[in-house]
């Protein structure tokens, strides 16, 4: 049995040669000059990205740099990471930017080495231009977003998932140990990690430590959550009551939340580009002589992709963000490369049907892409200025010129009055971790929906008001 | 024995393929027709669907006849007229307005069913035109279609004639005539038969030697849209005005996606994903890929153009969905419903057959898979088509009563009793419900109808919602009972 475990389950050789050092350093400049701009501009209006700065500045503010909230869904490592990155250069907006903007392009080579997986050196690099160059890694990478900081790391592990050697297995653990920390994703990778190790390490007591260290950061968060909220899996629990208002529509309803994860799935991989992503999938099974990591390697973002449909039918995903597909679409790139190769090889055609599609596509999908991300079409979105709550709301905003929300100029792109609504909601999240008595409060104003929290303690002045949302000053701009 | 039936491999699903190949061919479609009546049965007693088309159809058939004008024919509308002379014949003689015309889409909406598996059969196996034809009977989007005073239950099975009879291996000068009347009347029904007339004209000029069929079937299959074109342009000095009268509504309805190739693909894929979801779709492209490069698809490998004919017929379901998409993105299509995807979507239903057959056989972890998901969608799918398509989740809509116009205006429809809202209840005895936003286009005529000709509004119910531009245009016998930055309510005056 160990004997057909190796036979079917050995690793490819890492090979390197000037030309892939140059196509991978190349990349890497690609993405310096793309992503720069990006650190030059405001943050993205995505209030997550200001609660996790403000969720690592503040206990960094207050010398209590080892501060976890075991109380909160948000799990600690980055928060972590980033008062790293304080300590070296405390800015508040700057380092987390530029933390994550570093770690993007250390993601580059680590994904042509994931790619080496299924392709071959030529393809492989194929793929990494495509990683470099997709519009939602280029902006993940220069917020303070837990995305772009997750990726190296499970990159780390999914790489250890096609080696067999003991370094690599290392270092796929630790990797996988620090994303583990960082998002919840990562979690994912644990069955194949154990099967892995279960295959590939000799002796049992090596076997054991090595599946218990995979296990130490969940196992930890789960019992310290445990012991500051009293339920157990409470970061899931937590979102059962606003999903069930949210994505009510979708929970224990399979088309439907088929339907809503397909058709967003489809704003970030357009039509052709899914269609590569079939064949690719398909004809992979279809390889002889097949190894079980490349087994895996295709089925990855379909099982990502999975599990966030079961989260939305289970009523544990109060929104869905572009973000969230970020590690599926990741996954899909060497499975898109290898179904268009296919396609390539055999019918010629309809490859360059696809590919013109596909090129005809990418102006807008690129268009698109920015505004969705960055949020920039709020303000100039036409469909929103009917909904006149709203648009006082963001009027207001815009008139106060604030460090955070101004960035929205470009009008003109589609956007939902739901996904503005998310946004406010989401922003009161801003309620639960900003001192309001602090002078040095980096957060002008916070926009809450009006009876989604109690805000009749506060001692903030209201700033506006409608019948739907409140605006409140906080301290700094008091000052 | 076909010839799919040699690949199969005793597994649940086709052990009842061979159960159900196994019966005669009439018991097999009578069985479906009866299926069909007992699933549609529930369907007509039921109100009207949730959208005006449906009533603004039949008012337009039934006002003339009040005056007494049973030839007249409105050019200006954009809708073409033979649906709307054909509504009216019904009216004549049953002198009501809702349940015959229901009733006559019913009837020939079932002729469909034995036509879609005389189609199916010339291009699959006897076996999966069956199983076809069994999915097409219970297809929702079909069943509410063929319930309604909405052209398309009326549309289908003529289109249908014509593809069966242009698909058959042999072609006379009797069948073809057949297809030629078929698609004539198909074409002043829906403009959808005015894109199939190109491919009609092929089999006439590459099946046939005699250059007089060859004249005689171009030109009367264009009888039809050159009259209707004429007319129109007469009446409106504007040769396309059917096509250049949506533009205006569809830069304002569609706005995101006009000239937006992504967004419009988006769009179209979107409403697709909502009539087959996910899994079928992929299994239907995986059978019209296998199918198109399956060399028994073309019997008559050594006549190109008929090889040619046979192809371009397996792709017509791309063909339609991708003029919607043009027309999405042309901004000549004002909005997109799920039935504009109909023809398209109907035809795809035997490819899913075909590609789950496929998969099996290619891949069969993968294609059990993807039947088993496909099964378990389908008690949601059909629950979500129905209330889509039917009773309409307007009031109870998450997403709508997220927005404050809408959701004060259902605030305001809640006050009163439940059926005041029910737009779906026949207007004749009850009210007309106009939900907002959605058919301003529709609007106009029902005000045409009710303003110039002088309708008798008993037609109408006691409630009108509109859109705030057009309130005005409605006023006539009704008064505004609420009124907010969007919308109107207007309630009848009653002495």
């Amino acid at each position: 049995m160990d004997r057909y475990i190796a036979k079917r389950f050995h690793s490819y050789h890492i090979p390197f040669s000037w030309i892939v050092g140059g196509g991978v350093l190349i990349c890497i400049g690609i993405a310096a000059l793309f992503g720069y701009p990006y650190l030059t501009q405001k943050l993205v209006a995505d209030p997550d990205a200001y609660g996790r700065v403000l969720h690592a500045w503040l206990p960094f503010e207050e010398n209590n740099f080892w501060a976890i909230r075991f109380d909160d869904d948000w799990l600690p490592l980055h928060s972590l990471l980033l008062r790293m990155g304080f300590v070296v250069w405390p800015s508040f907006y700057f380092t987390p930017q530029v933390l994550t903007f570093l770690l993007g392009l250390g993601s580059i080579p680590l994904f042509y080495l994931y790619s080496r997986g299924t392709l071959m050196a030529s393809h492989a690099l194929i793929a990494t231009l495509l990683f470099t160059i997709l519009p939602m890694r280029v902006i993940l990478s220069s917020q303070p977003l837990t995305e772009g900081m997750l990726l190296p790391f499970v990159l780390l592990a999914a790489i250890s998932l096609t080696q067999k050697s003991h370094l690599w297995i290392i270092t796929g653990i630790i990797g996988f140990s620090v994303a583990s920390g960082i998002r919840y994703e990562a979690w994912y990778l644990l069955p194949f990690l154990w099967y892995h190790i279960i295959n590939h390490v000799d002796r049992w007591w090596a076997r054991v430590i090595a599946l218990i260290s995979t296990c130490t950061i969940p196992a930890l968060w789960i019992i310290g959550t445990r012991i500051h909220t009293g339920t157990w899996f409470s970061f899931l629990s937590n979102r059962v009551g606003i999903s069930s208002q949210s994505m009510e529509p979708y929970i224990y309803n399979i088309h439907r939340s088929l339907h809503l994860i397909t058709t967003n799935l489809l704003y970030i991989l357009p039509l052709p580009i899914l269609i590569f992503a079939f064949v690719g999938t398909i004809i992979y099974q279809h390889k002889p002589k097949l190894m079980q990591f490349q087994t895996i390697i295709t089925i990855l973002p379909w099982y990502y992709l999975f599990i966030l449909w079961l989260q939305i039918v289970t009523g544990t995903m109060e929104w869905l963000a572009p973000r969230f597909y970020f590690l599926i679409v990741i996954f899909f790139i060497p499975v898109i490369v290898h179904g268009a190769t296919h396609i390539y090889r055999t019918k010629k055609i309809l490859f360059w049907i696809l590919i013109i599609g596909t090129l005809m596509i990418m102006p807008q999908y690129i268009t698109r892409q920015q505004h969705a991300l960055t949020y920039n079409a709020l303000l100039g979105d036409s469909p929103f200025k009917k909904y006149a709550a709203a648009w006082e709301v963001v009027n207001f905003i815009n008139n106060r010129n604030p460090h955070a929300f101004t960035y929205a100029e470009p009008p003109g792109n589609n956007y939902d009055f739901v996904t503005m609504i998310s946004y406010f909601t989401k922003t009161s999240m801003f309620a639960n971790v900003l001192p309001f008595g602090s002078s040095s409060s980096p957060t002008p104003f916070i926009i809450v929906e009006k009876g989604e929290i109690d805000t009749s303690s506060w001692p903030l002045p209201t700033a506006m008001d409608n019948a739907y949302f409140s605006i409140y000053l906080t301290a700094t701009n008091k000052k | 024995m076909t010839r799919h039936q040699g690949h199969h491999r005793p597994i649940f699903f086709l052990k009842i393929s061979s159960v159900i190949a196994a019966l005669p061919e009439w018991v097999y479609l009578s069985a479906l027709v009866i299926v069909n009546t007992w699933l549609s049965i529930p369907l007509l007693k039921s109100p009207m669907i949730a959208e005006t088309d449906a009533y603004a159809r039949a008012f337009q058939a039934w006002q003339p006849l009040v005056t007494g004008n049973l030839q007249y024919i409105e050019f200006l509308n954009g809708w073409l007229p033979f649906h709307i002379l054909l509504l009216r014949g019904v009216f004549y003689f049953t002198h009501d307005l809702w349940t015959s015309g229901r009733l006559l889409t019913f009837a020939i909406s079932s002729i469909g069913i034995p036509l879609f598996y005389a189609y199916t059969h010339n291009y699959f196996s006897r076996n999966i035109a069956r199983i076809s034809t069994l999915m097409y009977t219970i297809f929702p989007l079909r069943l509410i279609l063929g319930t309604q005073t909405l052209s398309e239950g009326v549309f289908f099975p003529l289109f249908l004639l014509v593809l069966f009879v242009l698909t058959r291996p042999h072609i006379t000068h009797k069948t073809l005539t057949i297809a030629v009347i078929g698609g004539a009347v198909a074409s002043g029904i829906r403009y959808d038969m005015w894109f199939l007339l190109p491919y009609i004209w092929l089999h006439a000029l590459w099946r046939f030697n005699s250059w007089k069929t060859k004249t005689l079937t171009i030109i009367a299959s264009l009888i039809v849209p050159l009259w209707w074109t004429i007319n129109t342009n007469i009446q409106s000095r504007n040769l396309f005005s059917y096509a250049t009268q949506k533009i205006e509504t569809a830069r304002i309805g569609i706005h995101p996606e006009y000239f937006n190739i992504y967004l419009a693909l988006h769009n179209v894929t979107d409403i697709l994903l909502n009539i087959l979801p996910m899994p079928f779709l992929v299994l239907s492209g995986i059978g019209l890929f296998t199918m198109l490069h399956d060399k028994k698809t073309y019997p008559s490998k050594k006549n190109l153009k008929l090889v040619l004919l046979r192809f371009l017929g397996l792709l017509l379901p791309l063909f339609y969905i991708f003029f919607i998409f043009i027309q999405v993105f042309a901004g000549t299509m004002e909005w997109v419903p799920q039935r504009y995807l109909f023809i398209s979507t109907s035809l795809l239903l035997p490819f899913i057959i075909y590609g789950a057959f496929s998969l099996l056989n290619f891949r069969r972890n993968i294609g059990i898979m993807l039947i088993l998901l496909s099964l378990c969608i389908l008690p949601s799918y059909i629950k979500h088509e129905y209330t889509e398509l039917t009773t309409n989740s307007f009031p109870q809509d998450y997403n709508m009563s997220l927005t404050p116009d809408f959701w004060q205006l259902i605030t305001y429809l809640k006050q009163y009793p439940n059926r005041q809202y029910q737009y779906v209840s026949l207007p004749q005895s009850d009210e007309l419900f106009i939900p907002v936003g959605y058919f301003s286009s529709h609007l106009e005529i029902l005000t045409h109808m009710m303003g110039d000709h002088e309708v008798a509004t008993d037609n109408v119910g006691p409630h009108i919602v509109t859109e705030k531009p057009l309130s005005h245009l409605l006023t006539t016998g009704y008064r505004v009972v609420y009124e907010d930055d969007h919308c109107s309510v207007l309630e009848k005056i009653t002495e």
